[in-house]
């Protein structure tokens, strides 16, 4: 049987954004690691990437301090900087295109409202730990109840808004809603039992950070965050296919139901990983996604990696800003982002109102 | 293709009160009735997009046995209207159709169906910047992309079209059941939620009507389409007439007041 017409004649494919798309991934690649080589060579000490990288070439033994500044400080924080942008690029890039909505957040899955009040438990209750548990989980408790407070916030919302199999989009960022402001009723409880030092620390921790990257942070958290984002790149179709509907992606083939259950997944792996070891980092996930939509286009098969690396670069700029700005001491980088994102997020939302009429 | 007693019941309500329903390949197959008879209910359960209690078999499997996968090159579905959440454009859209999406290599197949749908030239246009009428032609050439796939199948290939011409001009109507036609006349078949008697009965070879969920009736347009169930389903008093050489049932609504 034959269904399809005959062609007619030999056609010729228009130009399409796909080419374009290919050569971003190869710039943004180039740019991440331009990104990388200046955040190295910066900061406030007076450790030398250019001298490192001589004394190793010819042989020669690297200065201590060299070797501490940039071995033990700037370069797990580099690694940690690239993976924490890359995960929340990545997760913005899969919520928005779960919910149809270019401003939605991964913070929409209640990850970052469980992972604050697991933060937030923390720095506060923590004290109240026997000292045997304590020398066992030590600095990592807070990181530790920031990411399984996320997780058990997703289960709750996944659950919840899982009917006979289903998943509903709509109940779940509903649901969100309420979520967070159960969390953050008491989280204020655990506020006003804090003291001085508690409410500084958990300040600072709302502000995000990367100053406390470690290698066995770095380490932690790397194969969560790839895994993550690596799966995601197997969404792109499903992704597409429920920008016209969750009834169109089912139509032309997709599985939706799995396709939802992989998407949230990952997206609590990798936001709930990032939050735990850097903190509140806004913006990340909004910015990135639309930047890349507005040069080459929704089609989420480049997208998706082309927000992992753009994210990466991202956040290491507002690293070296955060680190740069008021040296020798730190901005927390959650400011950075805040005040670099704010003004993006209003223009998205000023620029749908003029062409969609939202 | 065919359904035995198919039960829906949406929320706490029976949409649909065990319905029997057959369509060849080769024939165009409308579903008409009034609004709320359960038409699109039923062309979504066919679809496998709503389950509901009764058996569908789609070249002879049982649609509930078939991941989506499996059964999306063998139907494709044209939903009454789709919004898309981003600026795609028109190809990339259609592309959409495609097994392997915007990544597939198979260029004709898309840039075809756009011309067959009186689109050509609209590639790289934003799809959110078309009109209503020109966004439906758009997805019926992403629908026709997603059959047209795989031609050297032996199975039968499916159209499911839920109002396909509601929103388009005169001139596009033609275009859009002519298409429906020619692809029953290749062997397809065809699964039509119509609205205008008058196109159903110039392009449909079987009709079903719906009436309160349950099979009014069903037969060829000369059989079905006449006073009796413009009375008993529609609730009006219309005379159906015959156009004078071929035959073909026709409702003039001018008529309606002519005669009172």
């Amino acid at each position: 049987m034959s269904i399809a017409l005959e062609h007619d004649e030999l056609i010729k494919p228009p130009k399409d954004r796909r080419a374009t798309a290919r050569r971003v991934t190869f710039a943004l690649f180039l740019l991440l690691c331009l990104v990388s080589a200046i955040s190295l060579s910066i900061g406030a000490s007076e450790a030398s990437l250019r001298a490192t990288i001589s004394d190793l070439i010819s042989g020669r033994e690297v200065s201590d301090l060299n070797r501490i500044v940039l071995w033990d400080i700037r370069l797990p924080r580099l690694a940690m900087g690239m993976l924490v942008g890359a995960a929340l690029a990545v997760s913005g890039v899969v919520m928005q295109g779960l919910f149809r909505n270019p401003l939605a957040d991964p913070g929409i899955v209640g990850v970052s409202a469980g992972a604050g009040l697991g933060a937030i438990s923390a720095i506060i209750l923590g004290s109240y730990l026997p000292a045997a548990i304590l020398s066992v989980v030590g600095n990592g408790l807070v990181a530790v109840a920031a990411f399984l407070g996320g997780w058990a916030s997703v289960l709750i919302l996944y659950r919840v808004s899982t009917r006979r199999g289903q998943t509903s989009v709509a109940t779940m960022l509903l649901a969100g809603i309420a979520l967070g402001a159960l969390s953050g009723a008491v989280s204020g409880v655990l506020v006003y039992m804090a003291d001085d030092q508690q409410l500084r620390d958990l300040t600072f921790w709302g502000m995000g950070s990367l100053a406390g990257a470690t290698w066995i942070k770095v380490v932690t958290v790397a194969p969560i965050i790839l895994i993550a984002v690596v799966s995601t790149q197997f969404l792109a179709r499903a992704l597409n296919g429920m920008a016209m509907g969750e009834a169109v992606a089912h139509h032309i083939g997709i599985p939706v139901q799995r396709s939802k259950n992989l998407a949230i997944l990952a997206v609590a792996a990798a936001t709930g990983a990032a939050v735990a070891v850097s903190g509140g980092i806004g913006f990340i996930g909004i910015v990135v996604p639309h930047l890349l939509r507005l040069g080459t286009g929704p089609d989420h098969h480049r997208l998706l990696m082309n927000s992992a690396l753009l994210g990466a670069s991202l956040l290491l700029c507002a690293d070296m800003i955060s680190r740069v700005i008021v040296a020798p001491a730190e901005l927390p980088i959650g400011i950075v982002t805040a005040i670099l994102g704010t003004p993006v997020f209003l223009w998205i939302l000023l620029r749908r109102h003029g062409t969609m009429g939202m | 293709m065919e359904a035995t007693n198919i039960r829906v019941v949406l929320g706490r309500k029976e949409i649909l009160h065990g319905i029997d329903f057959k369509a060849e390949p080769g024939k165009v197959t409308a579903i008409i009735g009034p609004n709320g008879s359960g038409k699109s209910t039923l062309l979504k359960t066919l679809s496998g997009e709503i389950t509901g209690a009764g058996t569908i078999t789609l070249n002879g499997s049982d649609i509930s046995s078939l991941q989506p996968w499996e059964l999306s090159p063998m139907r494709g579905v044209l939903p009454q209207a789709s919004s898309v959440a981003f600026p795609f454009t028109v190809l990339e859209i259609v592309r959409l159709g495609l097994a392997r999406g915007l990544a597939g290599a198979d260029e004709h197949l898309p840039i075809q169906a756009l011309k067959h749908v009186d689109l050509a030239g609209f590639e790289n246009r934003s799809y959110q910047e078309l009109s209503g009428g020109e966004q439906q032609r758009v997805q019926l050439a992403r629908v026709l992309t997603q059959v047209w796939e795989t031609p050297d199948s032996s199975e039968t290939k499916w159209l499911l079209l839920d109002e396909p011409v509601a929103s388009l001009d005169i001139a596009h109507q033609f275009t859009v059941l002519d298409i429906a036609r020619d692809f029953a006349s290749r062997g397809g078949g065809v699964v039509v939620v119509m609205h205008d008697l008058n196109l159903t009965a110039l392009f449909a070879d079987t009709i079903y009507v719906l009436s309160q969920g349950r099979v009014w009736g069903s037969g060829a347009p000369s059989e079905v389409l006449n006073d009796d169930m413009m009375r008993d389903v529609y609730g009006i008093n219309l005379q159906m007439n015959k156009t004078p050489p071929t035959q073909v049932p026709f409702v003039l609504p001018q008529a309606m007041y002519q005669n009172t």
